[in-house]
């Protein structure tokens, strides 16, 4: 069963410069997108644009998905946090909980496996990320790593089926980047999405496939 | 020619055609209305007779009485034009938008200014909260504001679309402000005073009115005019027949 | 929506100083109004009413400013944005929670100036409600302002002082209403006025600042 997002025709004007032009795109499940170029290339903008954050200038981005274990259809995951640095992990992970499930709830997806504790699904997030003895601290006092890990632990806590992420790897020390790098194979593996964009690729996967903006 | 309607105002509402029709517009507007406006002027402040009350000092109504309506009219055409960029989007609409703000910030001020200088002598004050003296001032904030927006903001597209938003909401508040200013007065201040007893003034005095309204209204249009053509260059800088413009300016220098 | 309130609630309390400097203003301004009449007793007490409004609409425009910049920045309002409906669920919880804030303000400044000013206690009651509603209208019209400003990070508060002149009519309905209400005990045209402007607010503005802070995340 394909679950897929398309991009028809996309382009996004900011300023007088068409920073998008014409793009075409289809991600599928289980595939891994790596979008490359320079700064200002509009890494951040397609990304955001694929996640309908933006809305494009021309042309439509259409979702198409069809049930499947995930209950959520994106998760998005940018350059800022995307949580309130005077709270403490535990609260600002709940928030992020209660958002999904309420984007889930209004998607209509039924989920087939067998629903856990929200407490329970959090620990299992702040497990996963190695992240779970900060737990009850404010997250102004984490290094920049840490913080980035309680951001992008959000993504274990989606459920959703496409991830974007943009440039997940910045301030993230090795232990971290491998982290990432199973958290990203695991989801490619259960039929999942991922699109990122970055410099440079340090996850090689079997399926990735590049696109290149300039 | 067998052009459609539609096809005839596409040519008329993309800003290049716009430019290159307003060409031979803008300098007679300018000057013919600087011409009746003096005029104007001339036979206000020399060949009509003193007002028997308030003297000399009634001649600034020929300044401030065409600056207050030209104000008001700017704004509500603001709002309309706002209304009509959101729904139509059209280019030429957003960047008059901003023109028409910062001509009816320009106007709304000389309004109070000379409004203040008639009023001292006249009536013993320089300001008084009624209703039609606030509406000016909430009318130059609300100017001031949409100037600072097109100012601040970096993207000229947000900027755009929050103006015309604002000129809106702006349009619609303003007779609820005015109509409750004055149902205070009303209630409260049995005895105000009207700030255009004009309509007791004597027809000689009345005659400069009309060519001062004409002629000022004509400058202030052709004003527009030439800043509204500078906009629609700024904006299109890389377009090509903006960059043609600019070669051919140069080789000319 | 509740997730949301739960949220920026939890927020506010972690940093209160904002609010906690609004709420000492408040007092301030209310107990120190006499000095600027040079001390006429009697005035004072007359006017005081007519002053708690005026610093109801000066508490609100120096503590609602800025209301979404820091949600802007820190990305939580592109997680919010996510959600359909999440952008007006969130002004909605930002709405509830500082209304509540203020009325518990509110109520302890009319208290304050009944038992200051030689006021009938009755009138505690009535100033209260009129004082509430006219600040639904207040907190709706400074979100939309807040959302209109989103992204200007230069004097964005500045803005806020455009409320002073928006609030005008509410401000009149309200006094006219209170003084109305007070001394006849009947409802005056000014209250259908104040309640209409408050739902009015209450249904258009919301959705117009969701408008606003899509436009923001979008060009911004």
């Amino acid at each position: 069963m394909i679950t897929e997002i398309i991009l028809n025709n996309v382009s996004f004007r900011y300023h007088q410069s068409w920073v998008i032009n014409n793009l075409n795109l289809r991600i599928q499940s289980s595939q891994y997108w790596h979008i490359q170029g320079e700064n200002g290339s509009g890494k951040s903008t397609l990304l955001e644009l694929i996640g309908k954050i933006k809305e494009p200038s021309q042309g439509e981005v259409i979702y198409d998905f069809h049930p499947s274990r995930f209950t959520n259809s994106i998760s998005y995951c940018g350059h800022q946090l995307g949580l309130k640095s005077s709270l403490t992990v535990m609260q600002n992970l709940r928030w992020r909980d209660q958002l999904y499930r309420s984007m889930e709830r209004s998607c209509h997806l039924e989920p087939e496996l067998a629903p856990i504790t929200q407490q329970q699904r959090v620990q299992n997030a702040l497990e996963f990320w190695a992240i779970d003895q900060f737990a009850d601290q404010p997250l102004h006092q984490l290094s920049a790593g840490q913080k980035k890990r309680a951001s992008l632990a959000c993504l274990t806590l989606s459920n959703a089926q496409a991830w974007l992420l943009d440039e997940p790897y910045a301030s993230l020390d090795q232990p971290s980047i491998e982290i990432l790098n199973k958290a990203i194979e695991l989801h490619l593996s259960q039929a999942g999405s991922a699109t990122l964009s970055s410099h440079q690729a340090p996850l090689d996967h079997p399926s990735q496939q590049v696109l290149e903006l300039n | 020619m067998n052009r459609s309607l539609s096809q005839q105002l596409n040519r008329w509402r993309s800003p290049k055609s716009f430019y290159q029709n307003t060409q031979k517009l803008v300098l007679p507007c300018i000057f013919f209305g600087l011409g009746l406006w003096l005029y104007g002027l001339y036979l206000g402040f020399f060949e009509a007779p003193a007002d028997a009350i308030q003297g000399e000092v009634f001649r600034i109504l020929y300044v401030h009485v065409p600056a207050a309506i030209l104000a008001l009219q700017l704004y509500f055409s603001m709002g309309l034009m706002g209304l009509v960029y959101l729904i139509w989007r059209i280019k030429l609409f957003a960047y008059a938008l901003k023109i028409f703000a910062s001509m009816g910030f320009l106007l709304s001020v000389i309004t109070l200014i000379t409004g203040m200088l008639w009023g001292k002598p006249t009536w013993g004050v320089y300001w008084a909260w009624d209703a039609r003296m606030t509406s000016m001032l909430i009318l130059t904030l609300v100017y001031l504001s949409i100037l600072l927006f097109q100012r601040n903001i970096r993207s000229p597209l947000l900027a755009d679309k929050l103006t015309a938003i604002f000129s809106i909401f702006g349009l619609l508040m303003m007779p609820l402000i005015r109509f409750s200013v004055e149902w205070w007065h009303s209630l409260h201040q049995p005895a105000t005073f009207s700030l255009f007893k004009a309509s007791t003034m004597h027809d000689s005095m009345l005659i400069p009115f009309r060519w001062t309204f004409v002629g000022f209204a004509l400058l202030v249009l052709g004003l527009m005019l030439w800043y509204l053509r500078l906009e629609i260059l700024r904006r299109n800088l890389l377009a090509q027949w903006v960059q043609q413009i600019i070669q051919n300016t140069k080789a000319k220098n | 929506m509740f997730h949301h309130l739960r949220y920026q609630t939890q927020t506010l309390f972690q940093s209160p100083t904002h609010l906690m400097a609004s709420i000492a203003l408040g007092i301030l301004l209310l107990l120190l109004f006499p000095l600027a009449l040079q001390d006429q007793g009697a005035i004072a007490n007359e006017l005081a009413t007519a002053v708690f409004f005026l610093m109801t609409l000066v508490l609100n425009s120096l503590y609602l400013n800025e209301q979404f910049h820091e949600d802007f920045d820190d990305g939580t309002l592109k997680q919010v944005a996510l959600q359909p409906l999440g952008l007006l669920q969130w002004i909605w919880a930002r709405f509830i929670l500082t209304w509540c804030c203020l009325a518990l303000l509110l109520g302890f400044l009319a208290v304050t100036l009944v038992l200051l000013y030689q006021q009938p206690h009755e009138i505690v009651l009535i100033l209260l409600i009129h004082a509430l509603l006219f600040n639904v209208y207040l907190i709706q019209l400074a979100l939309f302002i807040s959302a209109l400003t989103t992204s200007i990070t230069k004097n964005g508060g500045l803005y806020m002082l455009l409320l002073l002149p928006f609030s005008i009519p509410a401000l009149i309905a309200a006094l006219d209403s209170f003084y109305t209400f007070s001394q006849t005990q009947q409802m005056a045209l000014s209250t259908s006025l104040l309640i209409g402007l408050a739902t009015l607010s209450m249904a258009l503005l919301p959705w117009l600042g969701a408008y606003l802070l899509r436009l923001q995340l979008n060009y911004g």
